[in-house]
């Protein structure tokens, strides 16, 4: 429910900015250079640290570093987070500005507690500048000696698309280049949501926004992977690379489709998708709704032709690509009235779409989302049971060759990939960067609501005369320019319903500061 | 009628340059009376049995008309040569087959293949810093300007690499010709699809040679418009005739490209010699798109039945499946030629919207100003606002539709700014 409210919060604050009456003309509000002004060119804003806070007459607060000052005003370095943007204030609006008030942190400094999945608790390390990685060790803190396999796991958790984004990813696949790991285990261990919202397992998300959206996310997350692991050369070597899927259900099961070789653990899922073939329905034309759907599939299917065959371009033979069953395991997850059934030949899966046609025939998918005759019972689909559309679970993805086998530890997991000693689960960053950004994301999510509420908050004071008037200008637009550089910071992962439509948003504010200063030319010195 | 008058219109501005695509201007002297007894002079360029393209040139401005046989009396042809989809190919042909002889002999050099290649939208590894419309992002007219580039610098083979999600059907016909006539004559040219779809599937359609990353996919080219409001009628028909044209200078069977506009079925027959055939029926052997579907082709789909030539994730994996022994990456101040019109495009379609919302904001408040001179200082601004969107449309016509700002909006935003500036 608050995430809605957020939602209007934005829309009525931006209708809120006509509150300020306008009538005169005006001055510039802001942009003033200060005498003690820093010299620019020596600092890096990216490095400072929070060391200063600024209290004002609201009651708010903001962290970061007095840059400058006038005797009006005072220009600051905000820090929330890892984000860095400056803001200008009036010193009129300023209670208290306390110096100082932060020392330098040891975590960020110095130590910091490693990540992975398989941590066996807090452990400190030197924060990693590329040379820790020179005497590796293992989760435990001990040395990796010379000559064994080193393991790098990591876990996408959380919310695949607002946890799990583009930056994090790309920070964590730098660390894995740093540690050369021999085998990357990539754990999918997902909620079953999309923007805040959690759905059951049994469900289907066949709506735009987890079907396409993520789609769309996952493909530019594996442009990210996949060509790191197979090109990058500051690989030496070529890691063995497997996806182990926990829970990968929503817009979270497109991504391992792209992996080679995938493991499940017992109690793990993988789907969730269903209705691309209903997408947009009561919207438009037929033919262009088919073509909407057409080039989704088109999309997941490519996916899961990446993961068959994308490590060698050259077994993608014409014969080769008849036999291929992974684009029919995607499809069969995604559009209703495709029917897929599989028998077992010489422990080989064989597949055919249609429904099963003898007994050796088991049905993977059958056309229930458009044939009520077959459509899931409430019983079978809260029991996992359902086959409107495939969902893997652990035994039906081994039975037939989707998944390699199936580990509940990461020992069991190397034990199947053929490596039962002689390896190590080496500690790594990708546990503390993915952690750090969902805190960071949080956090953002936060600090905009509050900025909202803020510039919401912006009221003329008494006796309400032009002076007053533009005073409370220069602080919506303050308040608008702040929130404008932090959701540009975040705007792949903000829940758009917490703090407005990224992209909208952005422009809206941009639009809004213009009217504002309209507003401003307006105004009339009486 | 005046409905039909109107699509006719459209029709002649969006395929004049297909028109113009398939001939080479020559003089204007061919005559057709009208059954109304219009007289016209000029040129034809193309000609079906039931339509002429007629080029007639006013001053120094030549422009390419949509003619119905049912409304011509007669013709009177300065060539004997009909201008029919087949002749007109045969002498593309011919021509091509001409100048690519004459090129290798200027280029002269004997070392490694010279291979460039040019983003047809941002590749996916540009993780979606900039739009990949076709029309907005992605232009013909950079293409264009970089063949100069492509030939100082000797290459031999220009490989197109498409990633895009579509855009304005406008852009296509530009696109068949620059590939068709400029490059297909000048170079070995190659498409290496990720995804095509829609005006990206269209406009690279008439390059017969076509390799697929594995994850790669062609299609869904069905034209539409608003919310989800399929093209119809003639502007359909048009498109589908336009594309069998492509279909035929690409050597593509044309079913395959009318399964991807309209919910045609496509199977295909594969005999023991492994010849394919191609059928616009659910019958063949291989379904690939049931009635009522729209089809996009996968990479698995496009090498099982001889569509791509080839799979590749990387342009060694590329050389090696073109049957290049020994490469030379070149062509690199074409590729920043087409990398920068993409990026510039994409900041002058972001700044664009943000000019035509700023531009409604003080038009907005001009009307509800009931002081003229308050008035006067947004309807200047106004004023300025108009006059970017208008050199930014000048720039790049699509905008036009992109932003839905055709001309006749600007006309009545004129007229509104008179109006209010009038006022008491």
């Amino acid at each position: 429910m608050k995430v809605g409210t957020l939602g209007r919060t934005m829309a009525a604050a931006v209708l809120g900015l006509c509150v300020i009456g306008a009538s005169g003309p005006s001055r510039p509000a802001l942009a003033q250079t200060g005498d003690k002004q820093l010299d620019q060119s020596k600092l890096d804003h990216s490095k400072m640290q929070k060391r200063d806070l600024i209290i004002f007459q609201n009651g708010n607060k903001v962290e970061g570093v007095v840059l400058d000052e006038t005797e009006t005003t005072v220009r600051v370095l905000v820090i929330i987070g890892s984000l860095r943007s400056e803001a200008t204030y009036n010193k009129s609006e300023i209670l208290e500005i306390k110096r100082d008030e932060f020392k330098p942190s040891e975590k960020s400094d110095g130590e910091t507690r490693a990540g992975s999945t398989t941590d066996t608790g807090p452990v400190k390390q030197k924060k990693d500048d590329g040379a820790s990685y020179a005497n590796p060790v293992d989760v435990n803190g001990k040395p990796i000696p010379p000559g064994t396999m080193k393991v790098y796991v990591c876990t996408l958790g959380g919310e695949f698309g607002r946890d799990v984004s583009k930056t994090p990813v790309k920070e964590m696949m730098e660390d894995l280049v740093k540690a050369q790991p021999d085998v990357v285990v990539f754990r999918f261990d997902h909620t079953f949501g999309y923007q805040g919202e959690q759905t059951v397992d049994f469900d289907h998300q066949g709506s735009d926004g987890y079907v396409s959206q993520l789609l769309i996310r996952a493909m530019e997350i594996d442009t990210l992977i996949t060509p790191v692991l197979r090109n990058d050369p500051r690989l030496v070597k070529k890691p063995e690379v497997v996806a182990w899927v926990h829970r990968a259900m929503g817009g979270a099961a497109f991504l391992p489709l792209v992996f080679q070789d995938i493991y499940f653990t017992s109690d793990g899922h993988q789907g969730g998708v269903g209705g691309l073939d209903f997408l947009f329905d009561g919207v438009g034309d037929e033919v262009v709704r088919q073509k909407q759907r057409s080039l989704r599939l088109a999309w997941v299917e490519g996916m899961a032709n990446q993961g068959e065959f994308g490590n060698d371009a050259s077994s993608m033979t014409a014969e080769a690509l008849s036999n291929a069953k992974r684009r029919k395991y995607a499809k069969a997850m995604c559009w209703g009235d495709y029917v897929l059934s599989y028998r077992l030949v010489g422990g080989q899966a064989e597949l055919k779409e249609e429904m099963p046609s003898s007994p050796e025939w088991f049905i993977l998918k059958d056309d229930g989302p458009t044939n009520k005759d077959h459509a899931d019972s409430m019983q079978d689909m809260v029991r996992m049971r359902g086959n409107d559309y495939l969902t893997f679970d652990a035994k039906t993805a081994f039975d037939v060759g989707y998944s390699k086998g199936t580990a509940d530890s990461l020992e069991e997991l190397m034990n199947k990939m053929g490596h039962p000693r002689g390896w190590a689960s080496m500690r790594n960053k990708s546990g503390q960067i993915f952690r750090e950004w969902s805190k960071d994301v949080s956090k953002t999510e936060i600090e905009v609501g509050k900025l909202i509420r803020a510039y919401q908050g912006v009221a003329v004071k008494p006796p309400g005369m032009y002076e007053q008037r533009t005073e409370a200008r220069g602080r919506q637009i303050r308040y608008l320019q702040q929130i404008s550089s932090i959701v540009k910071e975040y705007a792949e992962a903000l829940n758009p319903r917490r703090v407005g439509a990224p992209e909208g948003l952005l422009d809206q504010i941009d639009v809004q500061i213009d009217r504002i200063k309209t507003q401003q030319t307006l105004d009339r010195r009486p | 009628m005046f409905r039909f008058s109107k699509a006719i219109k459209v029709l002649t501005l969006a395929f004049a340059v297909a028109g113009a695509a398939l001939l080479a201007p020559d003089a204007l002297a061919d005559k057709i009376v009208l059954k109304d007894g219009t007289v016209l002079e000029g040129k034809i360029v193309r000609e079906g049995d039931k339509f002429v393209f007629f080029r007639v040139k006013v001053g120094t401005v030549e422009s390419d008309q949509f003619l119905r046989m049912e409304d011509i009396k007669s013709i009177e042809r300065d060539d004997a040569t009909p201008k029919t989809d087949e002749a007109l190919k045969a002498a593309a042909e011919a021509k091509a087959a001409a100048n690519k002889d004459e090129a290798k002999s200027e280029h002269g050099h004997t070392g490694a293949t010279r291979v460039a290649i040019l983003n047809f939208g941002a590749p996916s590894e540009w993780q979606g810093k900039y739009g990949d419309m076709v029309g907005v992002q992605v232009s013909a007219d950079a293409f264009r300007r970089a063949i100069p580039l492509l030939e100082k610098d000797k290459v031999d083979v220009v490989v197109v690499r498409v990633k895009s999600g579509g855009g304005y059907g406008l852009e296509v016909p530009k696109f068949n010709e620059i590939f068709d006539k400029e490059y297909k004559t000048r170079f070995r040219l190659v498409a290496w699809i990720e995804s095509g779809i829609s005006a990206a599937a269209m406009s690279p359609w008439v390059i017969e040679e076509m390799y697929f990353y594995p994850q790669g996919n062609i299609g869904a080219c069905t034209g539409w418009s608003g919310n989800l409001v399929a093209v119809k009628g003639i502007q359909l028909e048009m498109s589908l005739h336009e594309m069998e044209i492509a279909s035929a200078l690409g050597k593509k069977n044309p079913a395959i490209m009318r399964s991807m506009q309209i919910m045609e079925p496509l199977s295909v027959d594969v005999d023991e010699h492994g010849v394919v055939t191609w059928r616009q029926d659910e019958d063949g052997q291989y379904l690939l798109n049931k009635r009522g579907n729209i089809f996009t082709m996968k990479a698995d789909q496009a090498i099982q039945f001889g569509f791509g030539k080839g799979i590749a994730s990387t342009k060694e994996e590329l050389a090696k499946a073109m049957g290049l022994r020994e490469v030379e990456w070149a062509g690199q101040a074409a590729t920043d030629l087409i990398n920068k019109s993409i990026a510039d495009n994409d900041a002058v379609e972001k700044h664009n919207k943000i000019v035509l919302q700023k531009y409604q904001l003080a038009i907005g408040l001009a009307q509800q100003l009931p002081d003229k001179e308050r008035r006067g200082i947004e309807l200047a601004k106004a004023k300025r606002l108009l006059a970017e969107l208008r050199k930014m449309v000048r720039l790049n016509p699509n905008f036009e539709f992109h932003l839905g700002i055709p001309a006749e909006w600007f006309t009545a935003q004129d007229e509104l700014i008179r109006k209010l500036a009038a006022l008491p």
